[in-house]
C-alpha cells in the first residue's frame, strides 16, 4: 500500500500556518451536478508520497506545456485529506461542466485551497494554484503548498504567482514554470 | 450576441448598482479589476498591477472576460507563449531602436527590457506599459491582439530617421516625440469613442482629394475655400483661433511636443486615427508661424489622400514658407497654398491692396487683419494682387496681438500639475479628466495617461483641468 506519511506532515504544516479552511467561492460559476461527490472508480485519489528524498538542482531545461497538459489533475487540500482526480473524465462528462471541478473532489464542502497537478514523471511533478472554487488567499500561501508537496517526495514545477494580478499564474498562460527549491 | 443575466450584472458589477444597460452598470460601478502581463483579476488590496475601472475593463476587454474573472478569481488575457515579448520586440525593431536607447527614453533598466522581450517570462504589467508607449503600442492591448498597421509608423519615422537626405533627417528627439505623439492621437480618440462625444468625423465631410496639378497653388486656394465653405466659415472673415478650429471645431487630436528647431510639425495616421503634431520648439513659439504649421498640417490631413500621407507627414519650418524654393513636392506645395489661403483668402487679401495707400500698407494690414506673419503676407499680397512687393526698412517689429497669443495658447504656460510632457497637456488631458469623472477610467489609469501620481488628480486639480483644456 502506498504511503502517505510524509504527504500528511507536509501539508499538515501548511493547514497550521493557513486555517481556517473555506466554503467554496460564492461567485464561481454553477453547474449541475459540480458538487457531487466523486469516488475512487471516478477517479478520486488521496496525494500519495513521492520516492523523492534528495532534492535536485534546478535542470537546465524547463518544461513548456503549450497550454493545459492532457491528462491534468485537479488537486485539493481539504481538514483532513490531499485529493486528486483527473479534470477531464467520464465523471465529469455527465455533469453540466463537462469536466470534474474542485467541488466534485468535496462535495461541496469546505477546503483550504485547489489547484491543478500534471504528472511529468514518477518524479516530477507540476502544479499551479488554480482554482475558482477555492482560491489561494495570498503569495504566501502558495509557496507554502509548493513546499508541502516537494516536502511529499516530489520535484516541483510551479507556475507560481502574479503578485500584479494577486492570483495563481496557470498552465493556460504558458509562461515559463518556477522550480520549487527547499 | 446573448443577452447578459440581471444575475450575471449583479455578480460583475454588484447587486445595489444602477443601470438599464451593461454599460451603465458599468459606469455606476465602484468594483475595479486590475491588470497583470497575461491575466485580468477582480482588484484586491494586495494586487500591484494597473488597476481598471469597472467601465473600462468592460470596454477594453468585454463582458465575458470581466465575469470570467469574477467566477474564477481572473481571466485569462494572453494564451501566446510569444506575447507581449513578440510585439515589443517587432515595435522595438521597426523603430530601429536599440534597446539602450528605449531604456534611456523610459528609464527601465535593459535588463527589464530583455525580460520583457523574452517569451515566457513575466514582467510588471507597469513596466510593460512603460515600454508600450514610447513605442505607439496601445498597452490596453498590448499582447492580446493585434493592432493593424501599428509598425508601419514605426517602419515610417525609422526611414526618416535614417533618409539619404540630411536635411529631412530626424533625430531621436523628434523620432521619440512623433511616436509618442501617434500614441496620443490614438487614445485621445479611444477616450472620445468611451466617452461617446459626438465628434465631428473628418472622413465623412471630406472627401480626400487628389488633385495636385499644375498650377497647384491654384488647388491649394480650392481647397481652403471649400474648407471654409463645408464648415459655414465666413469665406473672407479672420480665423480667431486656428487652436479652436482643429482641436474644438474639427476635433482633430492635436499634440504638442518638443521636436528640436528643424521641424514645423507632422500629420500622423495611425491605425484609423488621423492627429496633428506641432512642435514647441523653434519658430512655431511666435503665434503667427504656429497658426501657419497648424493650417498646413489641416491642409495634409483634411484633404490629402491616404497613400500621400504615408502614415506620416513631417514639415520642415523651411517647407511652411509662403514660395518656399526648399521643396518641390506637388503635396506640399498645395498644402502650402491651402494653409495661406485658408488664413488670408485671397479674394479679400486683393480687396485689401486695391483700398490701400501702398502695397507696404497692405502687407501690414493683411499680418494684422488675418493673424499671418509680415513675411508670409508680404509673399501672398505678391502672389494674389501680382504686384512687386518691396517692404521699407522694418522698424519697430509687428508682433501679434495679445488676445490671440490667449486664443491660440496650447496650456503650455500653465497647467496644475508640473512637469508633465506637453504630449499629454491640452485636450488629451481635458479627454482623461472626463472620463475619470465620469467613473469610465480608474484614477490609476488616469494618473498613468497623464504621467503623473494618482495623489495629484484631487478633485479641485481635475475641474482645474476641465475648465482650462476644454472646448471653448
Amino acid at each position: 500500500m502506498a504511503s502517505n506519511a510524509r504527504t500528511v506532515i507536509s501539508f499538515g504544516k501548511y493547514r497550521a500556518a493557513h486555517q481556517p479552511d473555506q466554503p467554496m467561492n460564492a461567485n464561481a460559476a454553477r453547474f449541475a451536478g459540480d458538487t457531487d461527490q466523486m469516488a475512487a472508480d471516478d477517479g478520486l485519489e488521496s496525494w500519495v508520497d513521492g520516492p523523492v528524498d534528495d532534492r535536485l538542482d534546478e535542470p537546465v531545461a524547463r518544461p513548456i506545456f503549450g497550454g493545459k497538459p492532457a491528462g491534468q489533475h485537479l488537486w485539493i487540500v481539504t481538514a483532513d485529506d490531499v485529493l486528486h482526480a483527473p479534470e477531464a473524465c467520464i465523471f465529469g462528462q455527465k455533469r453540466g461542466a463537462g469536466f470534474a471541478k474542485h467541488s466534485n473532489l468535496t462535495g461541496g464542502g469546505s477546503a483550504f485551497a485547489g489547484g491543478e497537478v500534471a504528472v511529468l514523471d514518477e518524479t516530477t511533478i507540476a502544479i499551479t494554484g488554480s482554482s475558482g472554487r477555492y482560491r489561494l488567499r495570498s503569495a504566501e500561501e502558495l509557496k507554502s503548498i509548493e513546499i508541502a508537496f516537494a516536502e511529499s517526495g516530489y520535484n516541483v514545477w510551479s507556475m507560481g504567482y502574479n503578485q500584479d494580478t494577486n492570483r495563481p499564474n496557470t498552465f493556460e498562460t504558458d509562461i515559463d514554470p518556477e522550480w520549487v527549491s527547499l | 450576441m446573448t443577452a447578459v443575466s440581471s444575475a450575471d450584472l449583479d455578480k460583475v458589477f454588484g447587486a445595489d448598482v444602477a443601470g438599464d444597460t451593461t454599460e451603465a452598470r458599468a459606469k455606476n460601478s465602484r468594483r475595479e479589476f486590475v491588470r497583470g502581463q497575461t491575466m485580468l483579476a477582480e482588484a484586491s488590496p494586495e494586487a500591484t498591477g494597473h488597476r481598471m475601472a469597472a467601465a473600462e475593463a468592460l470596454y477594453n476587454y468585454g463582458f465575458d472576460t470581466l465575469r470570467t474573472a469574477v467566477e474564477k478569481g481572473q481571466a485569462v488575457l494572453v494564451r501566446e507563449r510569444a506575447e507581449p515579448a513578440r510585439t515589443l520586440t517587432r515595435y522595438r525593431d521597426a523603430l530601429g531602436y536599440a534597446r539602450e536607447h528605449l531604456a534611456r527614453l523610459t528609464k527601465v533598466p535593459v535588463d527589464d527590457i530583455v525580460r520583457a522581450e523574452t517569451p515566457g517570462k513575466i514582467s510588471s504589467i507597469r513596466t510593460l506599459e512603460r515600454l508600450a508607449i514610447p513605442l505607439a503600442i496601445d498597452e490596453r492591448y498590448l499582447g492580446v491582439r493585434d493592432q493593424p498597421n501599428g509598425e508601419d509608423l514605426g517602419v515610417r519615422l525609422r526611414e526618416l530617421a535614417n533618409g539619404q537626405d540630411h536635411q529631412f533627417r530626424l533625430s531621436p528627439t523628434a523620432v521619440a516625440a512623433l511616436a509618442e505623439g501617434a500614441w496620443v492621437i490614438a487614445r485621445q480618440r479611444s477616450l472620445e469613442a468611451q466617452l461617446k462625444r459626438a465628434t465631428f468625423f473628418v472622413r465623412e465631410r471630406f472627401e480626400p482629394d487628389g488633385d495636385y496639378g499644375y498650377p497647384t497653388y491654384l488647388n491649394g486656394y480650392r481647397l481652403a475655400a471649400q474648407t471654409r465653405d463645408l464648415l459655414k466659415l465666413d469665406p473672407e472673415a479672420p480665423i480667431e483661433s486656428m487652436r479652436a478650429l482643429v482641436s474644438d471645431t474639427l476635433d482633430i487630436p492635436l499634440v504638442q511636443t518638443k521636436m528640436g528647431a528643424s521641424f514645423a510639425g507632422a500629420t500622423i495616421a495611425h491605425g484609423s486615427e488621423r492627429g496633428i503634431v506641432v512642435n514647441i520648439d523653434g519658430a512655431n513659439q511666435n503665434v503667427w508661424v504656429r497658426r501657419m504649421t497648424l493650417a498646413h498640417e489641416l491642409g495634409h490631413l483634411l484633404w490629402d489622400p491616404a497613400e500621400q500621407l504615408n502614415r506620416l507627414t513631417v514639415d520642415r519650418y523651411d517647407d511652411l514658407k509662403v514660395n518656399s524654393p526648399q521643396r518641390r513636392d506637388p503635396v506640399e506645395i498645395r498644402a502650402n497654398a491651402f494653409a495661406i489661403a485658408l488664413l488670408a483668402p485671397p479674394a479679400a487679401v486683393d480687396r485689401i491692396v486695391q483700398t490701400a495707400n501702398d502695397v507696404a500698407s497692405a502687407v501690414y494690414e493683411v499680418s494684422r487683419h488675418f493673424g499671418i506673419s509680415v513675411s508670409a503676407a508680404q509673399a501672398h499680397v505678391g502672389n494674389v494682387s501680382r504686384v512687386r512687393v518691396v517692404m521699407p526698412r522694418p522698424g519697430q517689429p509687428i508682433e501679434a496681438s495679445d488676445e490671440m497669443r490667449a486664443t491660440e495658447d496650447f496650456t503650455v504656460d500653465y497647467f496644475p500639475i508640473g512637469n508633465l510632457p506637453p504630449s499629454v497637456v491640452g485636450r488629451f488631458s481635458w479627454v482623461v479628466a472626463r472620463a475619470l469623472v465620469e467613473n469610465l477610467i480608474s484614477l490609476d489609469t488616469a494618473a498613468g495617461l497623464l504621467r503623473t501620481t494618482p495623489d495629484k488628480l484631487d478633485r479641485h486639480t481635475l475641474d482645474y483641468i476641465l475648465a482650462l483644456t476644454g472646448p471653448r
